[in-house]
């Protein structure tokens, strides 16, 4: 099963990954390659497959509702790339979210 | 709905309800959970999606929606489990969401309506716990704010069946939903403020058909009044392209709260691809019986089984336990006022007109209300007693809510004590019958209104504390000689 | 009395507690062996600073007793975080990234004594098995410089092997910790799934991840992993109520041990002499009264398929968070979009960008069940063939890796077989189970081959162990090393 130029560019838009025109035609054969190599999969007929969902039977342990540690805005801040005020600051977005 | 083609179209409407747990802390993270704060001042690294961290979930939050499920009639699913919702966005720091997908919380609930008399429910999907995001706020020119106080809030995300039928039901679907979760203390339900929200489905089919139309989506409706117009737009916006003949395309349309109406949203590229898949760094969620059992013990009286027994329990009306019922405080406090005045009826009418108004002119809520329930009904005996007349009772009302004093204290400092006895009145109803000649001749003549009228007088001379009922008789039986 | 840096960390601990030795000479003395060598290898991608030596000679009013790793200096594989360095995950990414908050197995070992060296270089995003997917750098096989240290823990693994810390963290997601020990000469170990805490491991695929410990014996590992170890209340997927006390295991030998060699072994193509190497220690282990026998272990031979496809799908998750907006590079741009985009793509490496496209398409609408659904349950199947087989044998047995170290560049082209060098290393991972990997003896170039255990879920000590014993019997650092007694 092969890997169209049109579902690479699909995936980069799920993927926000820009790849240059450069990069795009051997990264798209290689991925090629990559996903025959994958598709090798046996089927299995597993039906204990719920216990599977990260197939340690480890048990969910619960946190009391307490508040306790916040980080200082400042450190929160620290490490951005832009802020002003407060705030992170993104390019500004024109379109309300969806999803 | 019936229109020029001749066809009926009926509406399938769905609800999709985000409620705001009240939490203390976030759901996955210790992080206070609070509204309002400086931006950017209640996140840590878990919030914040810094590399490294991880989730870990919040017990109260998975007890107030066993709490919920449990209120809506759901089955609560013995095992769920996270699942990621993988979107980029700049309110969603990890660009994922952990939310729940294939296996969900609680399951096949109910919402009991009661429309026009006639009793219907609006089935429950499904409910589930997942995160809230951080806030996007336009700043100046070419850039956008966020703050991520709010993100990683708990919310309950609550789906009903598409078995709306109009803008109407939806609203009180609604409507009723908030009054559950306020009920149970783990929503304030502010759809002005974000803590309740509610996106909608709307389709029409053709009347008797099974056959469903296409869907579209209403997002960002702000209130009640919001999500009843902008329903009933939406229907008349797919009435009128059907019976043109056309079809419906699924889109989103945005509610405009200051344009009031619908706008529709920039089309994207291509629909969400969410790659739902579980969450690997929380093992399942499972509900033990015995938690359940435990929750549901401890579960208050839901609204709508309250207002039934207070109609049958204290003879109320379907209007007037529909009011008392609203808020559970405000039922709390009429039970605890019929408890302390021994009489329903009365505490009723006390509650609706006088304690009601009170909260709504001075803008506070039944939980700051200073004149407690057994103060009032020591008011309330005392009228009904005839201590004090019914309008003395109002100002006494009022002076109690302003000083804090008690009702005897009141009516003895403004000298309201009701004159009743017979000899006192008699003396001032001469006096009124001796000084108002003319009106006592038309009186006899027929003009029995003027009773109004002498009355009216006994009470001035009185410095309004005779007793009305008997001053009237009074001057009956004197005028009938 | 031997060399400083020549200790075993128990030797260390021993010398500390006579007081024949004090923090500061030793933290000293691997300063100046790392700056004699770093150059050449280029293990590292932050060595620690002067703050270093005072917490060093904080410790002299410490009661060595008293602290299980008492001035034992550690250097940390730079996908950890750590508060007050840098911590890159090797990519551009997060070049200079400071994290506010310290990884919980970090923080343990602080704690308990330790001192942290400084951060080593990895594959970028721990995506790869040569650390040459580095942003920043390639690190030198200590045995060759023209030879890769394998990955993604080289720069670990390098260290260790060049006598530049007694021990070293590394993180394990599909061999990741063992593969570069066996390829450097060392000893790498993975606990259980959950033994470890992944908090402040900045993930790659958070259902197979763990962190371990890397050192130059079994024991020296036994120590740190008892450290680091045990229930984290900020790592729901830590085990409860687990703890290991593997330092005093070590004494029973090989003696009536049942060990397994899956019969799929004899048919994976590897070098000449990791087949002979392999064939003689299993020979030698019988000698010494252990029983050999062959399973069949069904799903092994997919098991590579089965893990490309969960652990890139995992990390196609986990590397969203890398958008510019609240840390690391960003590429600015008038639309989000364009920002997100070129932030990323340009910010990741060629192997991270291929696996983040593997794992979206993987998970996306129409392929997610036909690819992550049929690995989940591969996953289960092989799970429950390797729980089946730990009913009658104590340990499986295979070779680490199916060659020696190759030489820097020449598997870069080819992203494949990068891949299959992880062939006998990702089962475990899958399974969850407990994993090490001990040098056995040299190739023809004299380029160090180990030798895997596995055992079964929190068997640690069982495998200690038996490491242990095979340990002795292989006799690496007495036979192979050369009379100096460091390699470079």
């Amino acid at each position: 099963m092969g890997l169209t130029d049109e579902e690479l560019g699909h995936l980069e838009k799920l993927a926000k990954i820009e790849l240059t025109a450069g990069a795009r035609e051997k990264l798209r054969e290689q991925l090629e390659r990559i996903i025959e190599f994958v598709e090798q999969l046996p089927n299995v007929d597993a039906t204990a497959y719920d216990a599977v969902y990260n197939g340690n039977e480890l048990k969910l342990s619960l946190r009391p509702d307490e508040a306790i540690r916040c980080l200082p805005r400042d450190e929160v801040l620290a490490e951005a790339p832009g802020s002003i005020d407060g705030y992170f600051t993104v390019p500004a977005i024109i379109d309300s979210k969806d999803g | 709905m019936r229109r020029e083609s001749g066809i009926d179209y009926e509406p399938v409407i769905g609800l999709e309800v985000h409620a705001q747990l009240s939490t203390r802390s976030k759901m996955f993270c210790g992080c206070p959970s609070v509204f309002g704060a400086e931006p950017n001042t209640m996140v840590c690294p878990v919030c914040l999606g810094l590399p490294g961290v991880l989730p870990v979930v919040n017990r109260e939050a998975v007890s107030m929606a066993v709490m919920l499920g449990l209120a809506l009639r759901c089955r609560i699913e013995a095992t769920s489990m996270f699942a990621r919702k993988n979107y980029f966005y700049p309110d969603c720091p990890k660009n994922y969401q952990i939310s729940m997908y294939e296996m969900p919380l609680c399951v096949d609930g109910r919402v009991d309506l009661a429309t026009d008399g006639e009793s219907r429910h609006i089935g429950i999907e499904r409910i589930h716990l997942e995160e809230d995001a951080g806030k996007l706020i336009h700043g100046s020119g070419d850039s956008s704010l966020v703050d991520f106080n709010r993100c990683g809030i708990p919310l309950v995300e609550i789906v009903s069946r598409p078995d709306i039928r109009s803008a109407a039901e939806a609203a009180e679907f609604l409507v009723r939903l908030r009054r559950i979760l306020r009920y149970l203390g783990i929503c304030d339900g502010n759809m002005e403020e974000g803590s309740l929200r509610c996106d909608v489905n709307v389709s029409l089919k053709e009347a008797g058909s099974d056959r469903l139309g296409t869907k579209t989506e209403i997002k960002n409706l702000n209130s009640f009044k919001a999500v009843e117009t902008g329903i009933r737009s939406e229907i008349d916006r797919q009435t009128e392209i059907l019976d043109k003949g056309g079809r419906i395309v699924q889109v989103t349309n945005l509610w405009d709260a200051d344009g009031k109406r619908l706008v529709e949203m920039r089309s994207k590229e291509f629909a969400h691809d969410y790659r739902y898949f579980p969450e690997p760094d929380l093992p399942v969620l499972k509900i033990e019986r015995q938690l359940i059992e435990k929750i549901k013990s401890e579960l208050p009286e839901l609204p709508f089984d309250r207002e039934v027994r207070f109609r049958e329990e204290y003879g109320l009306t379907a209007y007037e336990s529909g009011v008392l019922c609203a808020e559970r405080g405000v039922a709390d406090y009429y039970e605890s006022l019929v408890r302390a005045s021994g009489d329903p009826k009365a505490g009723s009418k006390w509650v609706m007109r006088e304690v009601l108004g009170e909260l709504k002119s001075a803008g506070m809520e039944i939980e700051e209300f200073p004149l407690e329930p057994d103060r009032l009904a020591k008011l309330i005996v005392l009228v009904l007693d005839e201590t004090i007349s019914g309008p003395a009772g109002r100002d006494v009302f009022r002076e109690m809510v302003r000083t804090g004093e008690d009702a005897e204290a009141a009516v003895a400092r403004l000298g309201l004590r009701q004159v009743s006895d017979k000899g006192e009145i008699e003396s001032i109803v001469d006096v009124v019958l001796r000084e108002n000649p003319r009106e006592v001749k038309r009186y006899r003549e027929g003009k029995t209104k003027l009773l109004a009228f002498f009355v009216g007088q006994v009470m001035k001379l009185s410095g309004g504390k005779a007793n009305p009922k008997v001053a009237g008789d009074i001057i009956r039986s004197r005028l009938v000689d | 009395m031997k060399e400083t840096i020549s200790l075993s960390i128990k030797e260390l601990l021993d010398s500390y507690r006579k007081g024949e030795i004090r923090p500061l000479e030793v933290v000293r003395a691997y300063r100046e062996r790392i700056e004699e060598l770093e150059g050449r290898i280029g293990a590292f991608i932050y060595v620690s600073g002067d703050d270093v030596l005072k917490d060093a000679e904080k410790l002299d009013t410490v009661d060595p007793r008293s602290l299980p790793l008492y001035g034992v200096p550690v250097a940390v594989k730079d996908n950890i975080c750590t508060r007050g360095c840098p911590t890159t995950a090797g990519s551009r990414i997060l070049e200079g990234y400071r994290a506010p908050y310290t990884a919980t197995a970090v923080k343990r070992l602080v704690e308990a004594g330790a001192v942290v060296m400084g951060k080593t270089n990895l594959d970028e995003f721990a995506m790869g098995s040569s650390t040459e997917n580095s942003a920043f750098r390639a690190t030198a096989n200590p045995w060759n410089l023209d030879y890769a240290p394998g990955g993604s823990s080289g720069g670990s693994a390098a260290a260790v092997a060049a006598g530049m810390a007694p021990a070293a963290l590394g993180s394990d997601t599909g061999g990741s910790i063992r593969q570069p020990a066996s390829l450097c000469g060392v000893v790498g170990m993975k606990g259980t799934y959950g033994s470890v805490s992944r908090y402040g491991l900045i993930a790659f695929a958070s259902s197979l991840d763990q962190i371990g410990p890397m050192a130059r014996n079994v024991t020296d590992c036994a120590l740190i992993f008892d450290v680091i170890s045990g229930h984290d209340p900020n790592d729901s997927t830590s085990m409860i109520g687990y703890s290991a006390d593997l330092s005093s295991s070590g004494g029973t030998g090989l003696r009536g041990l049942r060990i397994a060699v899956p019969r799929a072994v004899e048919g994976c193509e590897m070098s000449e002499s990791v087949s002979d190497i392999f064939r003689k220690t299993v020979s030698t282990v019988e000698d010494e009264g252990a029983k050999v026998g062959i399973v069949d272990l069904p799903g092994l031979d997919a098991s590579i398929a089965c893990y490309y496809i969960l652990a890139n799908a995992e990390a196609s998750s986990n590397l969203a968070r890398y958008d510019g907006v609240r840390y690391g590079f960003r590429h600015d741009s008038d639309s989000l979009d364009g920002m997100y985009e070129k932030t990323r793509g340009e910010g990741f490496g060629e192997e991270v960008k291929r696996r983040i496209l593997l794992g979206t398409y993987v998970l996306s609408a129409g392929y997610y069940d036909a690819y992550y659904v049929k690995a989940k349950k591969l996953q289960a199947m092989l799970r429950e063939a390797y729980g089946k087989v730990f009913h009658e044998y104590d340990l499986v047995m295979m070779p680490t890796s199916p060659t020696p170290a190759f030489k820097l560049g020449e598997r870069l082209e080819d992203p494949i077989s990068m891949y299959l060098s992880d062939i006998f290393t990702t089962p475990a991972n899958i399974a969850g189970l407990p994993a090490i990997s001990l040098p056995a003896g040299l190739s023809q170039e004299r380029l160090p081959i180990g030798v895997q255990l596995v055992a079964g879920a929190r068997m640690e000590s069982k495998l200690i162990n038996a490491a242990v014993g095979l340990e002795r019997l292989f006799g690496f650092r007495e036979k192979c090393l050369p009379a100096e007694g460091e390699v470079i």
